[in-house]
């Protein structure tokens, strides 16, 4: 009875202020049909866009230098230009336990440099099939004429494009390099890749090389240069200070070039939900606004509801369901909106757009969301006015001034 | 307590504060003891307190000093829930231009008296019908305040304070403001309650009213009861003078009590 009661006389009131009533309403769509739209058609774009930028950009390498390796040596491990320090296997296990360390790969990049023409050739020692070696080295995909390397491949390099050029070699032919007769398996093109190399051979490989060439100890495991790759750009200073404090004076080297554009699109992410929040939040003080005004135009009338024996929690339950009921209202058509908005607006094409067959559509979640959304703005909206109500006794609200 | 005293008041006072200035003391000292068909007429110049006097009275407002009670039961002492119950089911009220609710109609300008009342929705139309055809208005139920004449607003605020079937009708000023062939209709109304209901009658007026309507006539002066007449009850012959009709009380209107 007095649900029915409390509802019926809401409804009444609400339709004796047809054109408040109607603004109220508008607000709460304008609000919800911001939210939804955004949450329907950008944020899938804006996350689409921050997805593929969360995943660029994410690769660190790390080496320690070592100023005291002899200068004269012809030959050594290097890493940018310098000779670098070895490092040993629980390193590279350390380096894997790094919070936000999605890989790590051992890599060894092994110099030797001609003194009779000055030229430094680079020979690069492969983790075959770790993420982070083929992000940083060299992957399958950069193969351009040839073969990858496999695990049995002990006799077998890949060539960089342009030294193979200079050596004049091909797929199939065979090259002389420190100390040993190697088969052109393929010819790579690594581009601008943090540790790239003349050649690439399996790491196994490299550190028998290396042995070999007596300039350094380097047991099972070791190696000179940490490949890592971490799980997601906005982890990477994490990272980069996580593995400065590990490796004691380490170089550590990033690609961060894309930060910039991550930002921009976080900020934009942020932005469209800061100008959502704002609707929101003017819409529901507006509607607290012309609820009060309602409660104190109304003061007579909720005197004489008291009078007549209506406990205090009905008048207050009336202006909270006037409140809710204008929210809801407010609610279904913003998401009306939003589902036209969304139907008749063209969307732009790219490639952070979603592929055909994920057009945007009004999400569920997202409706959810707004009319929720509609129904706590309505609460809040409605909850000063009805306390005053509440607190308002017969006697004051029918006082003639 | 005599169990035929409706209301009564003892050393009863209310005083308003005032944000600059000494407060405001509406009602000073009062007692005051209502017995069961009673017609009292409370006379007194506009800001003498009777308004005041009268929320008090009927549970509207509480004081700030001083004890009021409603059939025995001190109104001070009970919650606001409480309260809003003792005043749909003892006490209806009449107010200056009779506050009809402007959005309403006539039928539910009634029907707001009872909604807290558990009445089926049928059962409260039955009520309101019966109290609109009582005073002749059936064919305006679905009228707004607005589109009624005086005389009919006054008769939809008369039904809807007795829409309770209350034992006490407190009328704040019900002739100020009414021409007078309308306050003559407002005056007979109320004799007719007292007379023919055997309801028990507070009316407040700053001299609008006829005296002689009343079985008692009180005057208020600056808050208080400067002095009290008790006039022969002429035409009420059913107003037992020294004290009310005894327990059993007046018969009551023919509506079933809710």
């Amino acid at each position: 009875m007095e649900r029915f009661s409390v509802l019926r006389y809401a409804w009444k009131e609400l339709s004796r202020r047809r054109i408040r009533t109607l603004i109220g309403v508008f607000g709460y769509a304008v609000a919800v049909a911001a939210v939804v739209t955004v949450a329907s058609v950008a944020k899938p774009r804006i996350q689409n866009q921050a997805n593929l930028l969360l995943t660029v950009g994410t690769h660190l390498v790390g080496f320690i230098p070592d100023p005291a390796y002899p200068r004269d040596k012809a030959f050594g491990p290097c890493a940018q230009g310098v000779y670098t320090a070895m490092m040993r296997a629980e390193t590279l296990r350390r380096i894997q336990e790094i919070r936000g360390v999605k890989a790590a790969a051992p890599y060894i990049l092994f110099q030797k440099q001609s003194l009779r023409d000055n030229t430094t050739v680079t020979l690069g020692g492969l983790d075959l099939g770790n993420v982070a070696t083929e992000i940083n080295a060299c992957p399958p995909g950069d193969v351009i004429q040839g073969r990858y390397l496999g695990p049995g491949d002990t006799n077998a390099v890949l060539l960089e494009e342009s030294y193979a050029a200079a050596a004049r070699r091909g797929v199939g032919d065979t090259i002389e390099a420190f100390g040993r007769t190697f088969q052109v398996a393929g010819i790579v093109n690594t581009n601008i890749r943090a540790a790239r190399a003349s050649l690439y051979a399996p790491i196994s490989v490299v550190r028998e090389i290396l042995v070999e060439s007596r300039c350094v100890t380097a047991e099972v495991g070791d190696f000179n240069v940490a490949l890592v790759e971490v799980a997601d750009a906005r982890r990477m200073e994490d990272v980069r200070r996580s593995l400065a404090n590990l490796l004691a004076n380490a170089s550590i080297v990033s690609f961060n070039c894309y930060a910039p554009a991550r930002d921009a699109v976080a900020a934009t992410n942020t932005a469209a939900w800061v100008v959502a929040a704002v609707i929101a939040l003017f819409v529901t003080l507006f509607a607290a606004r012309t609820q009060w005004a309602s409660v104190v135009e109304r003061k007579r009338d909720i005197g004489i509801l008291k009078a007549v024996g209506w406990p205090s929690g009905w008048v207050t339950r009336q202006i909270l369901a006037e409140s809710v009921l204008q929210s809801l209202a407010g609610g279904v058509l913003g998401c009306l909106i939003s589902f036209l908005v969304i139907l008749l607006v063209p969307s732009s094409g790219g490639p952070a757009v979603p592929a055909a067959g994920s057009e945007p559509i009004v999400l569920g979640w997202a409706v959810l969301a707004g009319i929720a959304l509609a129904l706590i703005g309505g609460v809040l909206a409605g909850l000063l006015p009805a306390l005053r109500a509440y607190k308002l006794t017969p006697s004051d609200a029918l006082r003639r001034l | 307590m005599e169990n035929n005293v409706v209301v009564e008041c003892h050393g009863l006072s209310k005083v308003y504060p005032r944000r600059n200035g000494a407060p405001v003391k509406a009602v000073d000292n009062v007692d005051l003891q209502v017995r069961q068909g009673e017609f009292v007429l409370i006379v007194g110049r506009s800001g003498s307190g009777k308004s005041t006097l009268l929320s008090l009275l009927g549970g509207l407002d509480r004081p700030t000093s001083g004890s009021v009670s409603l059939r025995g039961k001190a109104l001070e002492a009970t919650s606001d829930r409480e309260l809003a119950r003792i005043r749909m089911e003892n006490v209806g009220f009449i107010f200056q231009d009779f506050n009809l609710l402007p959005a309403y109609t006539a039928f539910e300008n009634i029907e707001i008296a009872l909604a807290p009342t558990p009445l089926s929705r049928q059962q409260r139309r039955e009520r309101v019908e019966a109290l609109l055809r009582r005073f002749d208005i059936l064919q305006r139920a679905g009228h707004l305040p607005a589109e009624l004449s005086l005389g009919e607003q006054q008769r939809v605020a008369v039904a809807r304070a007795l829409a309770n079937n209350p034992m006490l009708i407190l009328a704040d000023e019900p002739t100020g403001g009414v021409d007078p062939v309308t306050g003559k209709e407002v005056i007979e109304k109320f004799a007719e309650l007292n007379r023919r209901d055997g309801v028990t009658v507070v009316v407040t007026t700053h001299g609008t009213f006829p005296q002689e309507a009343a079985s008692r006539v009180l005057f208020m002066k600056a808050g208080a009861l400067v002095s009290r007449e008790v006039l022969p009850p002429e035409g009420h012959s059913r107003i037992a003078p020294s004290g009310g009709y005894g327990a059993e009380g007046p018969p009551r209107n023919t509506l079933p009590k809710v």
